[in-house]
This record gives structure tokens, sequence and C-alpha cells, in this order.
């Protein structure tokens, strides 16, 4: 039996994935977990790595990430930078970097570079998304 | 008359609940919540160079990679990095896994239906 709702305007008979909402023959994405977690960069020093326990035994998962640093609105995802706006005429910094996020058997890894020299609190909003290997 | 399925997650009530985190299936057809459908998911092994993945679609499809960067550690990829080795490009064609590291590395990708374009 096959259990699928198109969108408004799509006929249930497609056979155009994009038509659906969702569709019984293929995998929906499930968030497995999520949570929040609190790090404190050290002064300017690059390569900060942190880890949490993911708790999944039967299989590394992937995560994904996303990271808001304290009295700046904007929430960055890895790979990316923190942009504090100085005008648009004396263009932009970004001198908190969130490098990269990695699992393995036991833990998330978030990894990050601190380029200001004092300490930065960074809340980090991580979802552990089915199996990456 | 719009299409509504939802499942709650326990211990919440699926008839009177609105936010969509408290579902394990949240679909209507007046909201734009589309679940990503997964098309297919490998674990390759990458050379030095270039390994194509056709993904069989007329379109750009959404896509996630990871690779192992040592024993039983995963990162998520993303486009050219600005350091670094290991990275993917999509296009309409193939999913494209590029390793510049010297060495074989093991490459995991989920291709999804969902057109990113």
């Amino acid at each position: 039996m096959i259990f699928k709702v198109a969108k408004i305007g799509k006929r249930a008979d497609s056979s155009e994935p994009n038509d659906f909402i969702f569709h019984s023959d293929y995998n929906t994405f499930k968030i497995i977990a999520e949570g929040t977690k609190t790090v404190t960069l050290l002064a300017s020093t690059a390569d900060q790595s942190f880890t949490q326990a993911h708790s999944l035994d039967s299989f590394i998962p992937i995560l994904t990430a996303f990271a808001k640093r304290d009295g700046v609105a904007q929430v960055f995802a890895p790979n990316g930078v923190d942009v504090e706006s100085y005008g648009v005429r004396d263009g932009f910094d970004g001198d908190i970097k969130f490098n990269y996020v990695a699992t393995n058997a036991t833990n998330m890894i978030f990894n990050f570079d601190n380029d200001k020299v004092s300490t930065v609190d960074v809340d980090i909003r991580y979802f552990l998304l089915e199996r990456a290997a | 008359m719009p299409q509504v399925a939802k499942i709650a997650l326990p211990g919440n009530n699926a008839l009177t609940e609105t936010d969509p985190d408290k579902f394990a299936l949240y679909v209507d057809q007046l909201v734009d919540y589309v679940l990503i459908k997964e098309k297919a998911t490998a674990t390759v092994n990458v050379s030095p160079g270039t390994t194509n993945i056709a993904h069989g679609l007329a379109y750009v499809p959404f896509c996630s990679v990871w690779a192992e960067e040592s024993s039983g550690v995963w990162r998520k990829l993303y486009g050219y990095p600005i350091s670094g080795s290991l990275w993917f490009e999509i296009n309409g064609t193939n999913l494209e896994l590029h390793n510049t590291s010297g060495s074989d590395v093991l490459f995991s990708y989920h291709i999804f239906y969902d057109n990113i374009t």
C-alpha cells in the first residue's frame, strides 16, 4: 500500500517525486536527536574542537549544526564565519569561524577559530540526522 | 479540502498541537513543510581526482556528503574549500566527489529527489 499526499495543484497519481509533500515510497530524512551546547572559545586560538557524546550506539550519525555568538544576531553554519557589520562603507568582519562538524562512533565534534583577543561564548544547536556511514 | 496526515510524538495531541517539532510526521497541504525524499545513499572509495556519481535526475537535486577524514571520524563536506582537499559539487547529471589529498578517501553521500534549482 502506498500512502502519499500531493502538493496543492498536483495530481496524486503523478510519477514526479517533487510533486509530493509526502510519499511512502521514499525515505523521508528524520531528525534522530537534537540539542544545544554552549562552548567558550579560547582567545586568539585557531582549530579548537569541542566534543559531546551523541549516545547513538548502532551507527555514526549525520550531524548538522548552527552556532550563535553572544551579542550577535546572526546564526552561522559550519564552513562559515560569524559576521559583524561595521556599516556598508566599512565592510564586514568575521573573526569567529565555525570550521566544521564531524562525528565518530561516540562523539559529535564542533571546531572553531577565534581571532578575538578575548574568550567568546558560542551557543550551538545541533541535529543528528540518520546514518552518515 | 486540503489533505492532512499527522502523527504526534508521544505526549502530544495531534488534533490540537500546532508545533511541527512535536510530530513524527506532519503533512499538511496548506503549509509548505515538504519532507525531503531520499533517492540514493552509498559509501564509496574515492581515489585522488574526481569520482562522478550519476544521479539519474533531470535537475540538480539536494544532497549531503561526508568524508572519513581519519579512521572512524566523518566530516560534513561543502563546496570548494578555502583550505582542505575534499569537497563536492553537484550538477544536473552528476554528484562530483573531489579528492586532492593524494590518497584514497571514503565518501558517504545522500542524494534526494528534491530539486534545488
